[in-house]
Formats: structure tokens, C-alpha cells, sequence
């Protein structure tokens, strides 16, 4: 009997480390994927999404969960603390400090070539998009890059799903098509 | 560029998250919000229960969405509830729980539940272990009101500063 992120989320609200921890377990490598895709590092991924998880905790009242899924809201958290990096990593300097490094824990996977290549086009793909708009940016990172529905994207930003939309066209218009290629992913229309 | 296949890599992954959990487990934790505005505005509508030589009083709350219920361990609210939900089929969404009490009852028997013990336990197989008194409570999650199903009888509710549930 798997409890539902509602139920973990419920849990964490009042206080329980332990359903945080599930939820860091369930949701810890979409983050991962997304701070990814929005930096370029892995290393910088591994600080960014443990920030966001920091600033879930912290924030925890505030969460709203799109059909039953708490995902896309801590993408939006790591939306903004990717936005207010420095001053995120400053508040949690404390805990930052106790995380591995990967030179001193390392990793066989970290070496691997596909990791490597990954980075590559990731940061080939961040000069086409620092070109955009921070909230361009935001959506085409969500909906084209993580698969997000335009209502999950929404929901993530705290956004009307029309200005999705519009954000994502306007986007999709400035990128060439090799990097939205590479990007990889549509949006789930149907879902929204 | 498809990073489906790509993870936090495990090692770290697991570093982490024990810090991540130590940190936010050092915080003190959120008092449980009991209602108890609540409690004194419905007890004009409380059910006289007649009992052997006086009348006692139990205020009632309704809860109607029963799809997550709490099930308790021991008759205090510091703890952790472990959650009781019902499907159909396994990616189905949760269903009503018809009956909180019975189907905390369930587990008690089946040795998912141990007196005190905040962490749901492997169900043992043929188990038909003893299930203690139970009672229904109603306990405020967040904005909403959920069924918590406590060990004791019928005074448990109360004494915990708690309506009892009614559907």
C-alpha cells in the first residue's frame, strides 16, 4: 500500500520528516532531470534540487498538487529557486556545506559518456534558450524539455494555462528547430 | 536529448537525502490543529447517549470524503498515522472507505498495526491477530477535516479534545 503523494504531502505539511523523505525518494530524480536541463551541470543539478527540496520543506503550506501529483509544483520551485540561486544558496549554506561533492564521493555513472554528452547538448541548447525570456524560458524548459502538460506547466508557475500557450508558441517561434529536436519532448496536449 | 534513463546517481542520491531529512527533522514539527471552536459550536447538536445510571454527551463532526483515513496506533496524536486507502484496482484512484473503523481493524488483525508503532509492519499471512477498541475521531488536515481511527472506546475522542466522526 503506496500512500499517495497527497497523503506524504499531508504528512510532510504537519511536520514528518520521514514523509518528506518519501516524497524526496519519489521525486528527487524528475527534479534532477529538470535542474538539469535548466543549468547544464550535474553537479549544479545535484545543489539545485537539493535546494528546492530545502525551500519544499520551508514552504510546505503553501503547495498545491495537480491531480494528485506534487511534481509539477516542486518544478516550479525549482523554477524560482534556480531564478534567486545565490540568495537560496546563502539560506542554506548551512546544509550545503554537509552535501557530498562528487570528487569526494564519486560516482562511476558521472563518468560515463553518455553523462558527458548530455552536458554537451544541454549547454548548447542553454545558448539558444538564455536567449529567450526568463518566462519563456520557464515554459519551454517544462513543456518541451520535461514533458509537461500545459496545464501541469501552469500549475508549476503559477500561470493561466492560455499564457502557456502563448509563452510556449512565442518560444517554440524563436528556437531553431535543431534545439527543439534535441529538446525531444511535446508537451502532452491531450492532458491539459 | 532523452534523459529518461539519467538518475541522480546513487550514491549521492542517498548522502542527500539523509541530509536533506536531517535537516528539515531538526525543525520542531507543526502542532496538529485540533478544532476546538469547532467542538464547542456543534455540542448544542450533540446525540445524548444514554448510559447505566447517567447521560453522556458525544459531539459529533460529519466527514464524508473517507478516500484517505488515518489510522493511529496509540490514543495520543504525537505520532505518525499510518493512511488506510481502498482501490478497486491497482491504478485505480482511491475509493470511499465505507467503514474507517473496520477497515483500520483490517490491518490490526492482519499485524500491519502494533500498539505504538508508527510505521506500518509487513501484513503476516493467515494472521488473525486481536484488534483493540477502536473509535473514530475527526482531526484537522490542513483545511479539511479527515477521519482518524484512534485505539479506545467511546470517550477516546474526547479525551483527546476531538469530535467524534459521523459520515
Amino acid at each position: 500500500m503506496s500512500a499517495s503523494d497527497e497523503e506524504l504531502w499531508a504528512n510532510s505539511a504537519r511536520g514528518s520528516a520521514a514523509a518528506f523523505g518519501q516524497l524526496f525518494d519519489r521525486h528527487a530524480d524528475g527534479v534532477y532531470r529538470y535542474c538539469f536541463r535548466r543549468t547544464g551541470s550535474w553537479s549544479d543539478a545535484e545543489e539545485l534540487t537539493s535546494i528546492t527540496f530545502l525551500e519544499a520543506w520551508r514552504s510546505r503550506g503553501k503547495a498545491h498538487l495537480r491531480d494528485g501529483s506534487l511534481l509539477p509544483w516542486l518544478l516550479g520551485v525549482a523554477t524560482n529557486v534556480d531564478r534567486n540561486r545565490r540568495r537560496a544558496a546563502r539560506r542554506y549554506s548551512a546544509v550545503l556545506h554537509r552535501l557530498p561533492r562528487p570528487e569526494v564521493v564519486p560516482d562511476l555513472a558521472d563518468a560515463s559518456a553518455a553523462r558527458l554528452d548530455a552536458e554537451i547538448t544541454a549547454r548548447a541548447i542553454l545558448v539558444e534558450l538564455n536567449r529567450l525570456t526568463d518566462r519563456d524560458r520557464d515554459v519551454a524548459i517544462l513543456c518541451l524539455g520535461q514533458g509537461l502538460t500545459y496545464a501541469e506547466a501552469a500549475a508549476a508557475l503559477g500561470i493561466p494555462i492560455g499564457t502557456v500557450r502563448s509563452r510556449l508558441s512565442r518560444a517554440r517561434e524563436r528556437l531553431s528547430s535543431t534545439a527543439q529536436g534535441e529538446m525531444d519532448v511535446r508537451p502532452r496536449e491531450g492532458r491539459s | 536529448m532523452s534523459l529518461d534513463d539519467q538518475y541522480f546517481p546513487a550514491t549521492r542520491r542517498a548522502l542527500t537525502r539523509e541530509v536533506i531529512v536531517d535537516a528539515v527533522d531538526t525543525r520542531p514539527a507543526e502542532p496538529r490543529r485540533v478544532r476546538t471552536a469547532t467542538v464547542l459550536a456543534i455540542v448544542a447538536g450533540a446525540v445524548a447517549i444514554p448510559t447505566a445510571g447517567a447521560t453522556a454527551y458525544y459531539a459529533f463532526a460529519p466527514v464524508e470524503d473517507t478516500r484517505y483515513v488515518r489510522c493511529f496506533t496509540s490514543a495520543s496524536l504525537s505520532g505518525d498515522a499510518i493512511f488506510l486507502s481502498r482501490a478497486n484496482a491497482p491504478n485505480d484512484p482511491p475509493a470511499i472507505v465505507e467503514n474507517p473503523v473496520a477497515g483500520c481493524g483490517d490491518l490490526w488483525s492482519q499485524g500491519v498495526l502494533l500498539p505504538g508503532v508508527t510505521d506500518a509492519q509487513p501484513p503476516t499471512p493467515g494472521a488473525n491477530l486481536p484488534v483493540p477498541e477502536l473509535s473514530a475521531c475527526v482531526i484537522a488536515d490542513g483545511d479539511r477535516d479527515v477521519v482518524a481511527v484512534v485505539p479506545g472506546g467511546v470517550d477516546v475522542c474526547a479525551q483527546l479534545g476531538l469530535l467524534r466522526w459521523q459520515r
